[in-house]
């Protein structure tokens, strides 16, 4: 991996601890977090969604299945705005709607491993990120369930943020087998 | 391609356009090198930087993808590897950023090829060999870019290979994988390819990974959609390509030995081929996943000498002890390696005002 992604992938992973942190820092200080990181998320989604139509509309057009690009950068500006929109609802609404979003991409992860796996290529890491996903979003609604609290759902959420930012970082100096094809 | 055809297949055409025993290895050496010079062996010989024409997997993993990355990326892979067609080509209705990378789609029979074959004329025979890999890979990887570009260089789940059952084509579906240690299954059109990604610029989308090896591959005939042409599919006939590739291998050297004669494209010297065309061409077509054995055995069987495997000690040697480094085997392939690509990076970024008043 080359120098600037992998600072780039560290630089993610510093920004997914702190906002772990500032989420548990926050709920000591009986102030909800959770609002920020709605709103982080959204930015995110609808940058990246833009970026997408753009490369869309410049490049992909032209191309052989290109319409996947549009897709994908109609549904990610489409939730970023939602998302949003949801800034202002009741804080346990809002996590629990960060937890499907976040149970969602462990299934993707999960689907996509059995994909490579399928294909011979590289699986375990990504199987276990997805499988550790759907545990955390799952057992923080369980116990944001029975315990009636937000607090115990705020932590959870924020360990499945630590870990996530653990595996970015360890992916990133991790040795993968190059496949290119010259 | 391979070792098969940019060592043994060019040392035989080398032998069939009339240069000797010795010549032809010296042509085929530096034509098998340029998929072995890349920086990393450059940095061990204290050899020149800008002379490097691949690239290893790790050297390209460790490239920016930005513009000056792209443009390093680029100068070696379509200079050395996928000689662009038409670098004036026009599409209506694309954007600029588009058409840079379309621009860069290879083919045979360039303007730029010609301008590669006129370079190596009068120069060492160094020079014909790198001239004679670029020829021959512009057969080869033909329809896809040497510049990373998931547009242009994509391929998607339309792949078939055309295998002939009975006396009758049909179509194969190819599975795909993506295991490094997989060894490509000819039997069961198992193959593999580089992994998805859908940013433009990454490495993975570079030259032809997505359609793994099969155009190295001389036996094969296969069908796909490549993503630049508009739902088009193209049947790529390689035993086709590479007798072709072969034929204009020997014209252009031919040309080469001959000061009165210039180099024209889309001429062939099947004529030359004529009494070996049977042999020639059941070595291009029998199914396996190297054919170097059987032309090196074409190539004894043609000048009644041993054509010893390619070994780069020798060379490497004498570069290192050499005052003029200039004067020795990798010294000239080299001063090729670093003209070829001026060339070509001249005539891919130069601005368009110059280009026009050039050509005035």
């Amino acid at each position: 991996m080359e120098f600037r992604k992998k600072f780039k992938n560290i630089m993610t992973a510093i920004a997914m601890l702190l906002l772990a942190a500032l989420l548990i820092c926050m709920q000591f200080g009986g102030i909800s977090g959770v609002k920020l990181v709605m709103i982080v998320l959204s930015v995110w989604m609808i940058a990246y969604g833009i970026r997408l139509l753009h490369f869309y509309s410049q490049m992909a057009r032209h191309m052989v299945g290109g319409k996947v690009i549009l897709i994908l950068g109609f549904i990610l500006f489409d939730f970023g705005v939602f998302n949003f929109s949801l800034r202002n609802r009741h804080t346990l609404f809002i996590i629990l709607y960060l937890l499907g979003f976040y149970a969602f991409k462990g299934f993707v992860d999960v689907m996509r491993a059995l994909e490579q796996k399928h294909n011979e290529a590289p699986w375990k890491l990504k199987l276990s990120s997805g499988i550790v996903n759907i545990i955390v979003a799952v057992s923080a609604v369980a116990i944001g369930f029975f315990m009636r609290s937000e607090w115990a759902v705020v932590y959870i959420f924020a360990l499945g943020i630590i870990y996530s930012a653990i595996m970015r970082i360890v992916n990133t100096f991790r040795k993968t087998p190059v496949m290119t094809i010259l | 391609m391979q070792e098969d055809f940019h060592y043994y297949a060019t040392y035989c055409a080398a032998y069939l356009a009339g240069y000797s025993h010795e010549e032809s290895l010296e042509v085929c050496f530096a034509a098998q090198f340029v998929d072995l010079c890349t920086a990393t062996f450059l940095s061990t010989i204290n050899g020149p930087k800008g002379a490097a024409t691949t690239q290893l997997s790790l050297e390209l993993m460790d490239m920016p993808t930005n513009p000056p990355g792209i443009r390093e990326i680029t100068s070696i892979w379509s200079s050395f590897h996928f000689l662009p067609y038409d670098l004036n080509v026009k599409r209506k209705g694309r954007s600029k950023a588009y058409m840079r990378k379309y621009r860069l789609i290879c083919n045979p029979n360039s303007v730029l090829l010609k301008q590669t074959v006129d370079r190596a004329k009068n120069e060492s025979l160094q020079a014909v060999g790198v001239a004679m890999h670029i020829l021959a890979d512009t057969w080869a990887h033909r329809y896809f870019a040497g510049t990373p570009s998931l547009v242009i260089n994509n391929t998607d789940s339309y792949f078939y290979e055309i295998v002939k059952e009975d006396g009758v084509d049909r179509d194969r579906k190819i599975t795909w994988k993506h295991s490094t240690s997989f060894v490509d299954d000819i039997e069961t059109s198992t193959y593999v390819n580089s992994i998805y990604q859908y940013s433009e610029n990454s490495i993975m989308n570079l030259g032809h990974g997505r359609a793994g090896h099969l155009p190295d591959y001389s036996f094969i005939r296969y069908k796909y959609l490549p993503a630049w042409n508009e739902y088009e599919e193209i049947i790529k006939d390689n035993p086709s390509d590479f007798y072709h590739a072969f034929s204009q291998m020997v014209y252009a050297m031919k040309t080469l030995r001959n000061p009165t004669e210039e180099f024209r494209v889309d001429h062939y010297d099947f004529e030359a081929l004529k009494e070996w065309e049977g042999e020639i061409k059941r070595i291009i077509e029998t199914r396996r996943l190297s054919a170097a054995e059987d032309w090196k055995a074409f190539g004894e069987k043609l000048s009644k000498k041993e054509v010893i495997p390619f070994d780069l000690t020798p060379a490497r040697e004498e570069y290192l002890s050499a005052q003029e480094k200039e004067n020795t085997v990798l010294g000239r392939f080299f001063t090729a390696a670093m003209e070829q690509k001026k060339m070509v990076m001249r005539k891919i970024y130069e601005p368009k005002a110059k280009k026009n008043k050039a050509n005035r």
